[in-house]
């Protein structure tokens, strides 16, 4: 028996020697969690900057939301099929979505609300966590004005443009809180009402900016004027959008529009408001925005200029932006080469973003005027001349005298000029009600339908559906004509 | 203390005088057969001690023993003899065919049982059925082989191997089973942070370092009453692999040298240059009628002018990119090869009273059937075992493995310009292959087909190479207590270091334009140790058996990962992480995760008629919440021998056993981390400074996936010659490990929840028969079947694939009251004769309205049957004339479709042009050939004919001669060779199936999608034996 008792003692020592409960304590080391980053500003912070990051990634800013925007409209195409294509954002442009098949508008869809999950946490949280109240201020200012860009920026692309159905169209899920599910949509007055107030708070806690080389890499305060400018136009409030693009206007002024002999898309350059940093940290190569317009060294070059575009840049005498034409795939110099990667390395699409520009101001506040805000049609006339005068070696006879509907043709033009490929194509066209019209000799054998060419305004193609993979999950009300 | 360890000594000094007192003699013998034949590898053993031999190549055995002692003979499929010693110093025995085999010894979960006392479903295979697999790994062999068991392999050496047990139990968790070698279970988790499916090199087998051939036996465990006690990890039933061990005796050596051809058992027919030629300028004159004359095509055609007109436009364009000559390329000829497989093996078994050995090396050297890829391994064994004193034997067995793997971006579920093997299998018989002015003296592809992509460029001046080096061992004490309680103390360690090298170089592959070449070096290893103590006893009380086990578990393992990935290579033969010029990434992982186990088995029996068994265990895992950390599993299960009853005493009926389990067992989610909230800090920096962004949603509630398991067996012998076992399972798996999909307002697709149900339930039967058996020729046959059904019975919402442009829609559906892997498709409804379009049935709710349409977008889907086999099984036949051996092995399925989504590229009716197609694409229907089979050819077709619906739907039902074998025994050569035999085998012989190029016993999910082709394979073997 003693034997057996000693056996057991034995046995006992091994087992308890091997079974402490801490073993089953395993955490990775290449994430960080949850507690650790809620409740200090430091860690906030960071979470903002991983925020600028996921803005800036392929799925939104870095490339969908601009291609999309591009390959809808009139001025771009894809290369014929024989060509080969990549099939990137291939079904926007073919006009193919439908509620099963949303093309890129899932990642889009997924992406923003990543965003703006991020910055719900921050808006959550930075009230209680520990730090520098200043600090606190400008983060909070930051991630407040980026959730009204972001949601801005879902609202053009899945809800109906304010023209259509005004504030009572279907608007977006306003999912203002990390912890709570919203999968019920808002009205889009509701949804521009939340953007707006977004970007006021935000107004409101950010300082002045500085203006340094690089400032503009994050939002600013001026930035957030830019952006509300941009959101009253699209809601069409004309005197707000003319109020905030002129207060830009008066803080940066003409003589920081690029001139004839100046006009180099670099990073920060003088009509830099906000643009998204793209270094080594968040390169995108051939997934990103400037290796599907540009197929030198290995870049998709996959999207080329429209004769119709390549007409329009024809226009004016000198016009800076007709030297962006470039030989592209087919062989014809309708490559539009914007994005020009930096000579110093770092591969394809390497290129700052740029989101918002002082040229838009200029445009946005001549739209406003023309439609009857501030001092109407003259003022209009007046910025939209202030840029083309420095679009032109021959002003006089470029100079925009236009009235009426003529006037806002005009300007709606010169945007298609100037903003080519920043992410407006087929939103210039819906938010105004113009229909898109594509030439039919300008996109054969590219692969899309006949039928498809010319799209009514207030077709349902022209915005995304709500992606399958959320009506599956959530049962959210899938979009009118979806 | 020192006084009970004193009483230890006395006690076994006091067993120690009894046997050197006893009177020792040696006794030697021959071992033969009933046909007279000598018996190697008899276990001779002296009853009540822990000795024993065996014996050698002529049936020969001499131990000591003393008078009195019984001597006890076993041997798999013979009666037992008991002979006791007394004044005859040679004792010959003849052995007994037994009634099935019933007293052989199976390996079960922490120990072993004699059939007949077992009262679970499992099966064992031997090592020779096993090294006849000419792949790799050994699970392989098991296809065919082992009712209710289904492995699907990839053609690849050294490639990944999918193996279920009973159907499938999981939809996002673990589906693979448990390993568990010499008593220890094995990581087999991909955990490596290498090979990633995008970059890396696809498809690892962890199984691969094993060598085939110093494995005893495997026990495939089937069901709860077999599988329980190794509970969390269960669910997916457990393979428990035996290696081989040494004997007393004289040191006997077996070389082993085999050397072989591989060649494709599939190829798709694709057509030639002039037929793509052909296709193509149709499809482009019908992209101008459709783009340019409103798609007026009978209107054109009739029109000879303006026909002659786009068809001008047509060849010169067809000209513009492919030139005026034809390029006759045949890139599967390029990108295939005859594989070469060569193994050398050499092992040595021996030993003496007290100490037993068995080592190995072995070198396997094959080189795959796609050029610049194969496997090399070297390993070594070494399994040693030592009667220390009377009540402790000392033991380990540890092997050492090293295996480089050649291998590209094949077998994922990537299909683009860096996947060569899908290229080479697109690209037009049109596109040159070879430039002597190209880099390496490879042509860049045409109009850019895809960038820098020519597969051969890929491979042959790239380097995709993965070596991994691997130390598994254990090593044990065994205390005998006291009579009849032992205990069993193991510690097993399975080290894994894995490098890898993946460089694309300048011209072909990533590291084309302007990247200057790209270079991924990644380290990874993974460390685990395990240690497991049992406690056994094991008595009868007359009538009453009582085996009772208790025991305990830790397990840890902790891996830990470098990777540097970057471009601007100096030079391909400069492949060390300092040669990337500029850095893309540098990553580094660290991932532990822990188990912690108690369990318990009881097993009672009254005199060997009725058995009743129960099983539990308790297990604890680091990959759930702390609320949820533990689960509990457990298993009852009981048999009856009836015909050890009085009142069945039938002639001819020789045995019958009924047996019956229920039970539960879990499974792992395949992430450590699942159930935690996190922030990502990887990649997420922004503007000179690092970030975080929001990585994973919480999921306190994490927990495992329980799988119920009811089965019911019988086992027959009839006339001693016929061998039947019937059962009836039934997995019914609860709490699903399933990515749910959730709103993606949450910044997330899916997230890991528990929710759903699965049932998989169907019949097993084994058949074994002798319907020869003389002393010159023998025929054995023996065959075995499986009927499976799974059904998804609980599910939050239906996981309905969606259409992408690069891949076309998923053709599989995730659907409660359907099949895992159901066909979610339009119903197709053959050409429109008057215009040419694909027409489909409109189908409402997956019925048919009665309407047929051409828009593909109206034709709605509904579902058309399931990849898995209703009906699946294997038979085999060997015959012996003298020292002639002849088998072969047959496998089948019956009842499965195939989905060939290589036609969304390939038989596409023009919707990519570039890519070659399947003669199945010739003849398109024109105005001029309007009773035709396939659509109309338009060039960038934009009908979604070439999308999913039933026009590329097969049946997968197959007929393989999997294995044949022929073998001829040596005879003793100058008393050095004992024995041995040469031998020709052959293995994926034909394949009987109706879709081109596909193997159903390749793929699990019937997708047919670009995998590499399965090897069919001619060994010549010579072993001998010293």
């Amino acid at each position: 028996m003693k034997i057996f008792k000693n056996s057991i003692l034995i046995l006992g020592f091994l087992v308890f020697q091997s079974c402490s409960q801490d073993v089953l304590d395993q955490t990775p080391d290449h994430v960080i969690s949850e507690k650790l980053v809620l409740n200090s500003v430091e860690k906030l912070d960071k979470l903002l900057t991983g925020t600028y990051n996921e803005i800036s990634r392929n799925t939104y800013l870095g490339r969908i939301l601009y291609k999309r925007a591009a390959v809808k409209g009139t001025d771009f195409r894809f290369v014929e099929t024989t060509y080969n294509p990549r099939n990137y954002e291939l079904i926007a442009y073919k006009y193919e979505e439908s509620s099963n098949s949303s093309g890129s508008c899932e990642d889009l869809w997924i992406q923003s609300f990543k965003s703006i999950n991020n910055l719900n946490l921050i808006i959550n949280n930075i009230d209680a966590a520990e730090g520098n109240a200043s600090e606190k201020q400008q983060i909070l200012g930051e991630a407040l004005g980026l959730r009204g860009m972001v949601y801005f920026d879902l609202a053009r692309t899945f809800a109906y443009p304010w023209i259509k159905a005004g504030a009572s169209s279907q608007g977006l899920p306003l999912k203002l809180s990390s912890e709570e599910v919203v999968t019920e949509r808002s009205s889009l007055g509701d949804t521009y009402d939340q953007i707006i107030l977004d970007m006021q708070s935000s107004l409101d806690l950010l300082g002045e900016n500085t203006w340094t080389q690089g400032s503009t890499q994050y939002l600013t305060k001026t930035g957030v004027k830019a952006l509300l400018a941009r959101v009253y136009l699209y809601k069409q409030d004309w005197d707000n959008a003319l109020k905030y693009a002129k207060e830009v206007i008066a803080t940066r002024g003409a003589e920081n529009l690029m001139g004839v002999d100046s006009y180099v898309f670099e990073d920060y350059n003088s009509e830099s408001i906000f643009e998204l940093s793209i270094t080594s940290q968040n390169s995108l190569g051939s997934n990103g925005l400037g290796a599907q317009f540009d197929f030198k060294n290995g870049g998709q070059g996959d999207i080329i200029a429209t004769q119709t575009f390549v007409e329009l840049l024809s226009e004016y005498e000198g016009d800076p932006r007709a030297a962006l034409l470039e030989e592209d795939k087919e062989g014809t110099q309708q490559a539009f080469v914007k994005y020009i990667n930096r000579s110093d390395g770092g591969g394809l699409s390497a290129h700052n973003i740029p989101v918002i520009r002082l040229s838009e101001m200029y445009l946005i506040a001549a739209e406003a005027a023309a439609n009857g805000a501030g001092g109407g049609e003259t003022e209009a006339q007046d910025f939209l001349n202030s840029l083309i005068e420095k679009r032109t070696t021959n002003f006089s006879s470029s100079q925009a005298t236009e009235t009426g509907e003529e006037l806002k043709e005009r300007i709606a033009e010169e945007r298609r000029r100037e903003l080519a490929l920043e992410g407006h194509g087929i939103y210039d066209y819906i938010r105004r009600g113009k229909n898109i019209n594509r030439p039919i000799d300008e996109h054969v054998n590219t692969g899309v339908d006949v039928s498809n060419l010319d799209i009514q305004a207030t077709d349902n193609r022209t915005i995304c559906p709500i992606p399958a993979s959320e009506v599956e999950a959530s049962g959210m009300e899938q979009t009118e004509g979806y | 203390m020192k006084k009970n360890i004193k009483s230890i000594l006395t006690l076994f000094l006091v067993l120690l005088v009894q046997i050197t007192i006893a009177q020792e003699k040696t006794i030697s013998g021959t071992v033969k057969d009933e046909n007279g034949m000598p018996m190697p590898g008899v276990n001779v053993s002296i009853q009540d001690t822990q000795k024993g031999t065996q014996t050698d190549f002529d049936g020969k055995y001499s131990l000591v023993a003393n008078v009195g002692e019984v001597l006890t003979f076993t041997f798999v499929g013979k009666k037992v003899v008991n002979l006791t010693v007394g004044a005859e110093e040679v004792m010959n025995v003849s052995m007994e065919r037994s009634a099935e085999s019933l007293n052989e010894v199976m390996v079960v979960a922490y120990g072993s049982s004699d059939k007949r006392s077992f009262t679970g479903a499992a099966e064992t295979v031997n090592n020779e059925a096993l090294s006849r697999t000419a792949t790799a790994s050994f699970e392989t062999a098991l296809q065919g082989k082992v009712s209710g068991i289904n492995v699907s392999t990839s053609g690849q050496p050294g490639g990944k191997s999918n193996v279920q047990i009973r159907g499938i139990g999981s939809i996002s968790g673990n589906t693979q089973p448990l390993y568990v070698l010499d008593g220890v279970v094995i990581n087999t988790n991909s955990n490596l942070r290498a090979g990633d499916d995008m970059v890396g090199s696809t498809g690892y087998n962890p199984l691969s370092t094993i060598n085939s051939e110093d494995i005893k036996s495997i026990t495939v465990l089937k069901d709860a009453a077999a599988s329980s006690l190794y509970g969390s990890r269960a669910a997916n039933g457990v393979i428990i692999i035996t290696t081989k061990d040494g004997k007393n005796g004289e040191t006997e050596m077996t070389l082993g040298v085999e050397t072989g051809w591989s060649q494709n058992l599939t190829e798709e027919k694709l057509i030639n240059n002039a037929q793509f030629k052909d296709l193509w300028v149709e499809g482009q004159i019908n992209q101008y009628i459709q783009n340019n004359e409103n798609a007026e095509f009978n209107r054109v055609y009739g029109d000879n002018t303006l026909y002659n007109n786009y068809q001008d436009q047509a060849v010169s364009d067809y000209e513009g990119i492919y030139g005026t000559t034809n390029a006759n390329s045949d890139w599967l000829d390029a990108i295939y090869q005859n594989g070469l497989r060569t193994k050398y093996n050499l092992s040595a078994r021996g030993g003496n009273e007290n100490t037993s050995f068995y080592i190995s090396g072995n070198y396997l050297d094959q080189t795959g059937t796609i050029i610049e890829t194969g496997l090399k391994r070297y390993s070594a064994r070494v399994n040693l075992e030592n009667q220390a004193k009377d009540w402790l034997t000392l033991g380990v067995n540890l092997s050492v493995a090293k295996t480089e793997r050649n291998a590209a971006n094949f077998d994922g579920s990537y299909a683009g310009g860096l996947n060569p093997l899908y290229m080479a299998r697109v690209l037009p018989p049109a596109a040159p292959i070879y430039d002597p002015e190209g880099f390496g003296g490879f042509a860049d592809l045409p109009n850019d087909i895809e960038k820098n992509a020519n597969p051969i460029g890929v491979l042959k001046v790239g380097e995709y190479e993965n070596t991994e080096f691997r130390v598994r061992g254990d090593a044990y004490a065994k205390f005998q207590i006291v009579d009849p309680l032992s205990f069993k103390t193991t510690f097993g360690v399975d080290q894994q270091t894995i490098d890898e090298t993946l460089y694309d170089n300048k011209e072909f592959g990533a590291g084309g334009g302007i990247w200057n070449g790209v270079l991924n070096r990644v380290k990874s290893e993974v460390f685990q140790y395990t240690i497991t103590n049992v406690l056994n006893y094991n008595e009868n009380f007359g009538e009453h058996g009582l085996e009772v086990l208790l025991g305990q578990e830790s397990q840890v393992s902790k891996m830990n990962s470098i990777n540097v990935y970057g471009y601007d290579v100096l030079d391909s033969e400069l492949l060390s992480a300092s040669s990337i010029g500029t850095l893309w990434s540098h990553t580094g992982y660290a991932e532990n995760y822990s188990l912690l186990s108690y369990f318990s088995r009881v097993a009672y029996n009254f005199d060997k008629k009725y058995y009743l068994s129960t099983s539990f265990r308790r297990d604890g895992s680091s990959r759930f919440g702390k609320d949820s950390r533990w689960g509990t599993f457990w298993s009852v299960s009981g048999a009856w021998v009836a015909t050890e009853e009085d009142f069945l005493d039938v002639d001819g009926l020789d045995y019958l056993k009924f047996r019956g389990s229920y039970g539960t067992n879990g499974n792992l989610p395949p992430q450590y981390y699942a159930a935690l909230a996190f922030f990502e800090t990887d990649g997420k920096g922004y503007g000179g400074e690092s970030g975080l962004s929001y990585g994973q949603l919480q999921n306190p509630d994490l927990s495992w996936e329980l799988s119920k398991n009811f089965n019911v067996g019988v086992d027959f012998n009839l006339f001693g010659e016929l061998d039947l076992a019937v059962n009836y399972f039934q997995k019914k798996t609860e709490d699903l490990l399933l990515n749910v999909p959730v709103s993606p307002t949450t910044g997330f697709r899916t997230q890991l929840q528990n929710y759903g149900e699965m049932i998989n339930k169907g019949f097993e039967f084994e058949i074994g028969y002798n319907p020869v058996a003389t002393e010159e020729f023998t025929w054995r046959t023996s065959a075995n079947l499986t009927i499976l059904d799974n059904k998804i019975t609980k599910l939050k919402n239906d996981i309905v694939p969606t259409y992408s442009s690069r891949y076309g829609q998923d053709p599989l559906i995730i659907k409660e009251g359907e099949s895992i892997y159901s066909f979610y498709l339009r119903d197709y409804a053959g050409v429109d004769p008057t215009n040419g379009y694909a027409q489909y049935h409109i189908l409402e709710n997956g019925e048919r309205t009665g309407e047929i349409t051409t828009d593909a977008q109206e034709a709605g889907f509904g579902i058309f049957g399931d990849a898995l086999q209703d009906l699946q099984g294997g038979f085999f036949n060997q015959f012996i004339y003298k020292d002639f051996t002849f088998d072969f092995q047959f496998t089948f399925g019956l009842g499965g479709r195939v989905y060939d989504r290589t036609a969304f590229k390939r038989d596409d009716d023009g919707f990519a042009p570039q890519y070659t197609n399947t003669i199945a694409q010739l003849d398109p229907w024109n105005p001029n050939n309007t009773d035709a089979n396939v659509p109309i050819r338009i060039n960038g077709n934009p009908t979604f004919s070439n999308d999913v619906s039933t026009r590329h739907l097969y049946d997968s039902d197959y007929l393989k001669l999997r294995n044949i074998k022929l073998s001829y025994n040596l005879p003793t050569i100058w008393d050095i060779v004992k024995g041995g035999s040469v031998y020709v085998q052959g293995d994926n012989l034909f394949l009987l199936t109706e879709l081109d190029g596909y193997d159903p016993e390749a793929v699990v999910d019937g997708v047919n999608f670009f995998q590499v082709p399965t090897a069919r394979t001619i060994l010549l073997g010579l072993q001998l034996q010293f």
